[in-house]
């Protein structure tokens, strides 16, 4: 039902629609009739792919241009079975943020990994909203404009996505996006449409055109091709015999409320989970949280797992008195969930042997432990704070990274819950009060523990001793395990669960072959290149500081590449992207890049592609870290002072 | 932040929807989360659409498609004609200007379609040496020509209607139609070549494989051009094409993915 084949039964039907001759519809009913009765699977979710002859499966996979099908189904009058054919393709849509190529529904994992804006699933939302009216149709479509804005929106338009799981951008824009995926999204949302009111035949090409034609009774003459106007009046006679052609099934018109959004954005629907969760590998549907307040206190190295001050409730969540009954029991297994998930998700990174995201486990499980009491141990407020005696976050500046895990980006509210005496108004301001901070999925050229892990790193700058409040956390996936386990890690670029660590050595004097260690500390890495310890055994090459006038690394033509082939570079910020920097210096064969902050702090540098407005660039393999100040200056130092200095990145 | 519209009334709703779905589902399910109205994502879509459109005909038109991330145009690839990818569907004639037609019609962007439908009329015909996929160019660029003409003749679209227009979006279809005919002569099967030479029509060395959709996915197009233009031969073709599809299914009344123009064999 997908790529080869799919319109052609698309133009059995609507040639019927459009010109009113009974053999098209009877050779559609006959072709759909066997594609029933041979091509949809057992679940009645999935169409596979057969042989013609046998009938036999000859594949596991979907093809996205089958997503077309539930809207061919409306067509044809077949609501049920359009509703579980979309559900399926939303569903792929909400696990990938995107639609992959093609996926394999034994395996539940993709086979082809592009999405090139394709419009089938939004056309099938259109037709679907069309015919039942019903709002989740809406809630639908505003899910694939937010993800269509968020991964694929880049300087100068809209680009493929060369790997959904990733999102990597390619360097094309169908036109099909603007004419097709757009329209039908337009007129999804656009209820006074003159196309949505209309009742005649027009219908819509495989390409989203809207064509009509003039019953057979009237052809236009060949002398027509002069000026003229053609069929601009239309006799009532023809307009009854459309009316009565319309295959279209017309439920009661209904009026849209005032509040017509009886589904969130985030959820499916529950009589279709475990069809999804088995077919697709998308486990969904958890209720949002409420008012729920967690507190979390982050805790020193010394102390443990113990966590500093006890998780404090402020508030119950409101429940029903269908909720209330076994609430201790679901309490019981929702703690025991989430404990499994964040073991099995900290398992499976050790197994696939994959750069471990070095989180704080005592962090991790005090906010578990404070999430448990909360339906689904989802927060939807979340506030923590951090003592005034914590050594380790109270160097460099005073400020840290705060890193989520999750499996999608997702937009992040933070607001202190007082001002701080010692704050001015002028800081207050700068910050605007709250902070938001949006993210993307964590790009990574290695396969992730599972495609829908991703690393979302913030880096908001958070004053040391005052309590925070997270207001917001929108966009966040709520049921799967990983989006359960919302771990919340505190990162110091002194802490010992920093991402990378930089060891600087040389040749000790007077023992040839052994390496006397210089300097050792850790660093950020950039979002758009590997991590050092992603890289077996991680990368060694020699220091070389760049000349003050190409330090910033921004003109690739002026860099001496003898000296930086094979050398790990250090370069300042400013100038240009980081981006711009890494690809500069990789150009001319360095094997890493250690770039110095203007200020004493350090984070992890996003690629162009991070925020909705830019491009992202392709991935580097070569890995990209971040120093404070401080550490800068020691290197310049070091640098000054001895002579083929050997830096190992792990 | 986008203005969000709040919605009081939703949480007795939405309770009366938990309790509903009883039993074990009322874990499952029904977020509540505040929804924004249609309008204002109608008119997200609509900034969407003006965002990639105006890119396209800044820094790509007259080439066929945007290069969103070098922001260039791009045409077909001629130095490598086996990339099909790109040189079935791109030509050579503004392909992402004529595509989109009709949306602006939808949007109802009276002044952006007549600008636009005025740039696709400088072109007199499609005399173009390009080789490119009967299927692809036939729904892309016949299609949106024909309904760019149905727009301005046709329907409730009086503001629509193009001052001193002469029928020149239908004779372009007409011409480019002409010109993909050649695809469907000499075939044993009636099904079509699957590309085409808008210059010189069938050349040797085109294949004769063609997938299903491509064959079967053109009646629409054709019979509306021959209704509008009264030459039957688009329609006949195009219908032969479907029946003959149907006429090579399996006993399991299924049809293959390819099917051989010439000989049959699937």
């Amino acid at each position: 039902m997908g790529a080869g084949i799919d319109s052609y039964f698309e133009y059995a039907l609507k040639s019927y629609v459009l010109l009113g001759e009974q053999s098209y519809l009877d050779l559609f009913t006959e072709a759909y009739g066997a594609v029933n009765m041979h091509v949809r699977d057992d679940s009645k979710y999935i169409y596979r792919n057969v042989h013609m002859d046998t009938g036999v499966q000859l594949s596991s996979w979907v093809d996205s241009l089958g997503a077309f099908l539930p809207g061919l189904q409306v067509l044809h009058g077949d609501i049920s079975a359009a509703e579980r054919g979309h559900e399926i393709y939303y569903a792929l849509w909400r696990k990938y943020g995107s639609l992959p190529e093609r996926f394999d529904f034994v395996r539940r994992d993709i086979n082809i990994a592009v999405y090139p804006l394709r419009p089938e699933l939004a056309e099938s939302t259109y037709y679907l909203y069309r015919a039942t009216r019903d709002p989740y149709y809406l809630a639908v479509g505003e899910v694939l404009v937010r993800d269509l804005q968020r991964y694929s929106r880049t300087t100068c338009g809209y680009a493929t996505l060369r790997n959904v799981v990733l999102k990597v951008h390619e360097d094309r824009m169908e036109s099909f996006f603007l004419s097709e995926t757009l329209k039908y999204l337009y007129l999804l949302f656009d209820e006074g449409n003159v196309f949505n009111r209309w009742d005649d035949n027009w219908v819509f090409t495989t390409e989203g055109h809207l064509v009509h034609v003039p019953p057979r009774s009237a052809p236009t003459p060949a002398a027509a091709i002069a000026p003229a106007t053609v069929g601009r009046t239309k006799p009532k006679q023809q307009q009854q015999q459309q009316q009565q052609q319309q295959t279209c099934p017309r439920p009661a018109e209904l009026s849209l409320p005032a509040s017509w959004n009886t589904y969130g954005t985030l959820g499916m629907r529950p009589q279709h989970h475990s069809a999804i969760s088995r077919l697709v590998g998308f486990e969904n549907g958890v209720p949002m949280a409420d008012t729920h307040v967690a507190r979390l206190s982050a805790p020193s190295p010394s102390s443990g797992k113990r966590p500093r001050s006890a998780a404090k409730q402020q508030q119950q969540p409101p429940s029903s008195p269908a909720q209330q009954e076994p609430a201790a029991l679901r309490k019981q297994k929702q703690r025991q969930h989430l404990l499994d998930s964040i073991n099995s998700y900290q398992q499976q990174q050790r197994d696939q042997r994959i750069c471990a995201p070095r989180t704080s486990t005592a962090v991790a499980a005090q906010l578990l432990a404070e999430k448990a009491g909360h339906p689904w141990g989802q927060p939807s407020s979340l506030s923590f704070h951090l003592g005034p005696d914590q050594p380790n976050l109270l160097v460099a500046g005073r400020a840290f990274g705060l890193t989520l895990y999750t499996n999608h980006g997702l937009e992040l509210t933070i607001a202190p819950d007082a001002v701080p005496s010692d704050w001015s108004d002028s800081t207050w301001s700068t910050r605007g009060g709250a902070a938001t901070q949006t993210c993307a999925p964590y790009p990574s050229t290695r396969p992730l523990v599972s495609p829908y892990a991703f690393m979302c790193p913030l880096a908001l700058v958070i004053e040391n001793d005052v309590t925070y409040s997270v207001l917001k956390i929108n966009g966040l996936p709520t049921g799967n395990a990983f989006a359960l386990t919302t771990i919340v890690s505190i990162i110091n670029n002194d802490f010992p669960a920093v991402p990378a660590q930089v060891v600087l050595s040389v040749d000790a004097a007077g023992a040839p072959g052994q390496q006397q260690k210089l300097a050792a500390f850790g660093a950020f890495p950039s979002l758009f290149s590997l991590t050092p310890c992603e890289i077996e055994g991680g990368v060694t090459g020699r220091l070389v500081v760049l000349d003050s006038s190409v330090i910033r690394a921004c003109k690739a033509d002026v860099l001496p590449e003898l000296l930086v082939r094979g050398a790990v570079v250090v370069a300042e910020r400013g100038g240009c992207m980081f981006s711009e920097k890494a690809s500069n210096l990789e150009a001319k064969g360095a094997v890493a890049v250690i770039i110095v902050n203007k200020e004493d702090i350090a984070f992890h540098m996003s690629g162009p592609g991070d925020n909705e407005e830019g491009e992202r660039h392709a991935l580097s393999s070569m890995p990209t870290v971040q120093v404070p100040r401080s550490r800068g200056i020691e290197l310049y130092t070091l640098a000054a002072q001895h002579a083929n200095i050997s830096v190992h990145l792990s | 932040m986008k203005p969000r519209k709040q919605a009081p009334l939703l949480a007795p709703v939405a309770l009366l929807v938990v309790l509903l779905l009883g039993g074990q589902q009322q874990q499952q399910q029904v977020l509540l989360v505040e929804a924004t109205s249609p309008v204002l994502l109608r008119e997200e879509v609509r900034a969407m659409f003006g965002f990639g459109y105006d890119s396209y005909m800044l820094h790509a038109y007259p080439a066929d498609e945007l290069n969103p991330l070098e922001c260039t145009g791009r045409g077909p690839d001629k130095a490598h004609p086996e990339n099909i990818n790109i040189n079935d569907v791109l030509g050579d004639f503004s392909m992402t200007l004529i595509d989109t037609l009709d949306t602006h019609v939808v949007m109802g962007n009276v002044s952006e379609f007549h600008s636009a439908a005025r740039r696709v009329m400088l072109r007199k015909s499609f005399d173009i040496d390009s080789l490119v996929s009967v299927f692809e160019v036939t729904i892309r660029v016949l299609g949106g020509l024909l309904s760019g003409h149905l727009a301005t003749t046709l329907g409730p679209f009086r503001e629509f209607w193009i001052p001193g227009y002469q029928n020149e979006l239908l004779n372009l279809a007409y011409d480019l139609g002409k010109r993909i005919l050649p695809a469907f002569e000499n075939t044993r099967t009636g099904l079509p070549f699957p590309r085409v030479n808008l210059r010189y029509g069938i050349t040797n060395g085109i294949i004769n494989q063609t997938c299903t959709a491509g064959a079967g996915t053109l009646l629409l197009e054709f019979a509306t051009l021959s209704r509008l233009t009264g030459d039957t031969r688009f329609e006949r073709v195009a219908k032969r094409a479907l029946h003959a599809l149907w006429s090579y299914r399996s006993q399991l009344d299924l049809l293959g993915n390819v099917i051989d123009i010439q000989v049959s064999l699937v």
